[in-house]
């Protein structure tokens, strides 16, 4: 037998293929021709006609080899043509019938596959727009997610949006709470429209720990439709007898916190307030609705004595019940809340000062109300992350005219042989949302792990004092509506792009775009410029903001507010008690000073009220407050004239009062204010306050101006101080002043104190530092979301004149090399481009100093004490100038270096 | 018998058919046409390696050598997962086709 091997290497023709190909080719031939020639041995051939045989499988070698070279020549080809090749394999099978909808559908395919293809060609320019892109998406999925978790998501339970809470206004107060009686008329009276269960919060302190519960009827879980992940929940039967059922379910977080995660608690018996109570169950992780955070157990209502505040049975006249309701199918939240109205005016006609001014059904169907604050805070938010999209889409618009222009020659001989404009729009349309698709799945990459690190952060920086993070933070899920949010935003940013390339190649003329007239169209070189003045604009704004809330929050940290609050701490506890833990608190030698009054300064901003003074006869709306007399040494605040409260008048809340300096000067100008008197109105629409006397009181001091509202507020515009003192019961706080900075001494203290007088009573202590911190805590965390976002920002605005800058370097290199021939030096062409780009920076940079002043002034009418100087605006004016001039830098040394012989060959 | 267009535009599918229970040789490929048709299709060397290899390129079938004992070294090919697609495709493709044609046929003879 021959060797066929050498016998096809002889008569094959050396072709084009490769060699190691091309022996792999011999090998197989001769193997084939192998086989023929055994297989004809096999048959009873003899040796030579065997062979004969096999010789003839191929005669003419020369145009084999051409098959063999032209079927070989696919391999030659890149990968992306390989790739491209196969989306143009996968030819859309149409059912007939369907051929209206089937040809839109094959030819959107069609558009798909043709997008791919030129992406796969320019795979630099795609992943630099996928990149671009995905960043923007996924900053703004990332604010939407936790905006998610909060307010859209809805609780784990059934039907959630047909659960709510009651409530209703008076003309004395807001958010009304029913007596144990009115909510057991309102059971079967509601019966027909909903289902409704009663709650009372429940304190007890353990150890110098302060635990929140809930005490519920027994029908409370059964009407949330919740279940346990250990045990049981409350059933009817465990709140069925006054006095019965110390039973107890306990949450998820305080299972794992204080009890290790015990699977055996069930069954064993725990301290809880006065009494021992049997573990029945274990709620799932954050099983607590709105305004329930800090909530760690529940038990049946008829516990309540084992609790202080009040018992439903023992002080019927108390309203201190929460009514939950789950509306029946079919019945609206504003049907319910007309037959609540009624039901309302009927248990309580005028002049009732329980009788309804306003109706509230508050929806539990989230974790936080989607009311009116919110949708403002989230508009602010979601607007800042969605300006960070907008300059990812200026970005990429710049890339995308670019590319325009360089694809220019396609698009006029598609629009040449017949294309419809609508036809082009459509296919760079396509060609936007293929990259919108990867965009997307960075983006979420980038929200999967802004999720999975922002607890941690948030950890690492949560201020002590503020209540424990794990009760507050939800888990970040990536849900439905976070996809749909990256998708709507991907798709969105896919249109943008898209806008200025289609309106620029399908606006262009034939007949001078052919000649490549449009090239120089100095519109989109305006809207290229605009372009990026736009994202310096946006990332001036963006820096002036972060650095302002910086400096805000260090401006915060020590308030200008008057008053010596360091070595002050807020007390509270309950009203039964609380006079004398004052008094007990004076005798312990840690304590320098203890006042009460109606709120704390640095908390809330004032109240207001309606007053008409005498004399001037001048009506304002002032601010207020109730303080007892050692308010005003407690924060050292100076009585300018006259004098302080009396303890007499103090403990009687006479008709007296004390008004700041501006309170004076404004409604007795040029008068002497002591010895006049104010006449008190409520202001119409709003619930008066109980704890205002009424009609006339007398001033006999006047204060030193200072900050009683929230830190924010800064110097009181307005302040009638009234006269109160600890044993009064309205709703007061404590304030004790310490001798030292000793917190935990005073801890202490204030423990024993309440010990001697109610032992185990809760309270809760919190330094006016701490509340310092909170709130500067929150402008430091606005800050650092306004830095990334100027960071992102910078890096666009950088990349985008780095872009344009190369982009029309570029395209006038041409130009350049005549203007060089003609004398022109290359610092001269290199001037002039920096001017031009000096001036879109310019205009870049006064939109947004224009932009962050105005935000500035909405900052600082919304919070008086913000002084935002001029430090953010010239720092961040200045990092963004010199960022952008960097990005002209690199590309201009090109321009300086260009060979006028070499430019002028240029196209 | 048949026309070489209608050979030549049948010839990947049948090769693609015939690899997709199990790897084949080229002569197997070759004479298992010839055997299952009845004679009535033959590929000849010239036609049929040709296209094995631009299957092979097009990533739709893949050569392997492989020596059996006491058997000389073949190179073996079988169906990518890629060709094991083109392959579904072009059988509903020709399915259709078939159909189309019939009927077709069956109208004009009524």
């Amino acid at each position: 037998m021959r060797d066929w091997e050498v016998y096809v290497r002889t008569h094959l023709p050396p072709s084009a293929l490769e060699q190691a190909r091309e022996s792999r080719i011999v090998r197989e031939l001769a193997s084939q021709i192998e086989e023929c020639y055994r297989d004809a041995l096999a048959r009873g051939l003899s040796d030579s006609e065997a062979d004969a045989f096999a010789s003839a499988q191929i005669t003419d070698w020369t145009s084999f080899a051409d098959t063999l070279a032209e079927a070989g020549r696919s391999h030659q080809r890149s990968r992306i043509d390989r790739w491209s090749e196969r989306f143009d394999d996968r030819e859309p099978h149409v059912r007939p019938g369907f051929s209206g909808l089937g040809g839109v559908w094959q030819d959107s395919l069609r558009d798909v596959r043709y997008a791919v293809r030129t992406l796969l060609r320019a795979p630099v320019f795609a992943a630099t727009v996928v990149m671009t892109m995905g960043l923007g998406i996924g900053l703004l999925g990332t604010a939407f997610t936790v905006f998610n978790a909060y307010l859209f998501k809805p609780v784990d339970l059934p039907n959630p949006h047909a659960l709510y809470s009651l409530s209703w206004d008076t003309d004395i107060g807001y958010r009304q709470r029913f007596r144990l009686a009115d909510y057991e008329v309102l059971q079967p009276e509601a019966r027909e429209l909903a289902d409704v269960a009663a709650a009372r919060d429940a304190r007890f302190r353990q150890e110098d720990v302060t635990s929140e519960g809930l005490l519920v009827t027994g029908n409370y879980f059964e009407l949330l439709g919740a279940r346990p992940m250990l045990g049981r929940l409350l059933r009817p039967e465990d709140s069925s007898i006054r006095g019965a059922g110390a039973v107890v379910v306990l949450s998820h977080q305080i299972w794992r916190s204080r009890y290790g995660a015990d699977p055996s608690i069930i069954g064993q018996r725990v301290s809880l307030g006065r009494q021992r109570f049997e573990v029945v169950g274990v709620t799932v992780p954050h099983a607590q609705l709105a305004g329930q955070e800090l909530v760690s157990f529940w038990a049946p209502l008829t516990m309540a004595s084992a609790f202080a505040g009040v018992d439903p049975w023992s002080e019927p006249n108390t309203a201190s019940l929460v009514v939950f309701a789950r509306l029946k199918p079919n019945v609206s939240p504003a049907s319910m809340q007309a037959w609540l109205e009624v039901w309302l005016e009927r248990r309580f006609p005028r002049p009732s000062d329980r009788a309804p001014m306003a109706v509230h059904l508050n929806s539990l169907a989230t974790r936080l109300p989607l009311d009116r604050d919110a949708v403002a805070v989230i508009t602010v938010i979601m607007s800042a992350f969605g300006l960070v999209l907008l300059v990812a889409a200026a970005n990429v618009t710049n890339l995308m005219l670019a590319r325009a222009l360089a694809r220019q020659p396609e698009i006029v001989v598609r629009l040449a042989l017949g294309a419809s404009r609508w036809r082009v729009a459509r296919q760079l349309l396509f060609e936007s949302l293929v990259l919108a698709v990867p965009a997307a799945a960075v983006g979420f990459a980038l929200v999967t792990l802004t999720a999975g690190v922002l607890p941690s952060v948030l950890l690492a920086t949560w201020p002590t004092g503020m209540p424990p993070l794990e009760n507050i933070l939800l888990p970040l899920d990536i849900d439905l509506r976070v996809m749909a949010c990256l998708a709507a935003a991907a798709v969105v940013c896919a249109v943008l792009v898209t806008l200025a390339p289609v309106v620029r190649l399908t606006g262009m003329r034939l007949a001078g775009a052919s000649r490549g007239q449009a090239s120089s169209d100095a519109r989109g070189s305006r809207l290229r410029s605009g372009l990026v003045a736009m994202q310096i604009a946006a990332c001036v704004l963006f820096l002036v903001g972060a650095m302002g809330l910086l400096d805000a929050s260090s401006h915060l940290t020590n308030p200008p507010l008057n008053l010596s609050y360091e070595r002050v701490s807020i007390l509270d506890i309950d009203p039964m008690v609380r006079s004398k833990v004052a008094a007990r608190l004076q005798s312990e030698p840690a304590v320098e000073r203890v006042a009460a009054a109606w709120a704390p300064p640095m908390g809330s901003p004032l109240r207001m009220v309606g007053v008409t003074a005498s004399v001037s006869d001048l009506s304002r709306r002032v601010g207020y407050v109730g303080v007892s007399p050692e308010y005003f040494p407690l924060f050292d605040i100076r009585i300018v004239r006259g004098r302080a409260f009396s303890p007499a008048e103090a403990a009687a809340g006479a008709a007296v009062a004390l008004v700041s300096e501006a309170t004076a000067a404004a409604m007795w100008p040029g008068l002497d204010p002591l010895g006049q008197t104010l006449d008190i109105a409520a202001i119409p629409g709003r619930p008066s306050d109980p704890r205002v006397p009424r009609g006339r009181v007398r001033v006999i001091g006047v204060a030193e101006d200072v900050g009683n509202g929230s830190i924010t507020d800064g110097i009181d515009v307005s302040c009638v101080y009234f006269a109160t003192d600890a044993q009064a019961l309205a709703d007061m706080t404590l304030l004790v002043r310490t001798r030292n900075d000793d917190v935990n001494s005073l801890r202490l203290a204030v423990a024993t104190a309440v010990n001697d007088v109610a032992r185990d009573t809760p309270f809760e202590l919190r330094s006016m530092q701490a509340s310092v911190a909170e709130v500067t805590w929150g402008f430091r965390a606005l800050s650092a979301i306004a830095s990334v976002l100027g960071v992102v920002g910078l890096l666009f605005a950088y990349s985008g004149t780095n872009a344009l800058v190369s982009f029309v370097v570029a395209q006038r290199t041409r130009e350049f090399g005549v203007r060089m021939v003609l004398g022109a030096s290359a610092w001269r062409i290199v001037r002039d481009m920096l001017f031009q780009m000096g001036r879109t920076a310019m205009i870049g940079l006064a939109a947004g100093l224009a932009a962050a002043a105005g935000l500035v002034r909405l900052l600082i009418a919304s919070a008086d004490i913000l002084e935002i100087g001029v430090r953010p605006f010239v720092v961040g004016a200045a990092v963004v100038f010199i960022a952008t001039l960097v990005a002209s830098l690199v590309p201009l040394r090109q321009a300086a270096r260009i060979d006028p012989a070499h430019a002028l060959r240029f196209e | 018998m048949f026309s070489a267009e209608l050979k030549k535009g049948s010839s990947e599918m049948l090769i693609l058919s015939l690899l997709e229970a199990r790897a084949r040789h080229g002569y197997e490929i070759g004479k298992l046409i010839e055997a299952r048709s009845g004679g009535r299709l033959t590929f000849a060397l010239p036609t049929l390696y040709p296209t094995l290899l631009r299957l092979e390129n097009r990533g739709w079938i893949k050569g392997r050598w492989v020596e059996k004992s006491g058997e000389r070294r073949r190179c073996f090919y079988r169906l990518t997962p890629d060709g094991r697609r083109v392959l579904a495709q072009q059988r509903e493709t020709w399915k259709d086709f078939i159909g189309a044609v019939k009927a077709v046929m069956g109208t004009s003879r009524a």
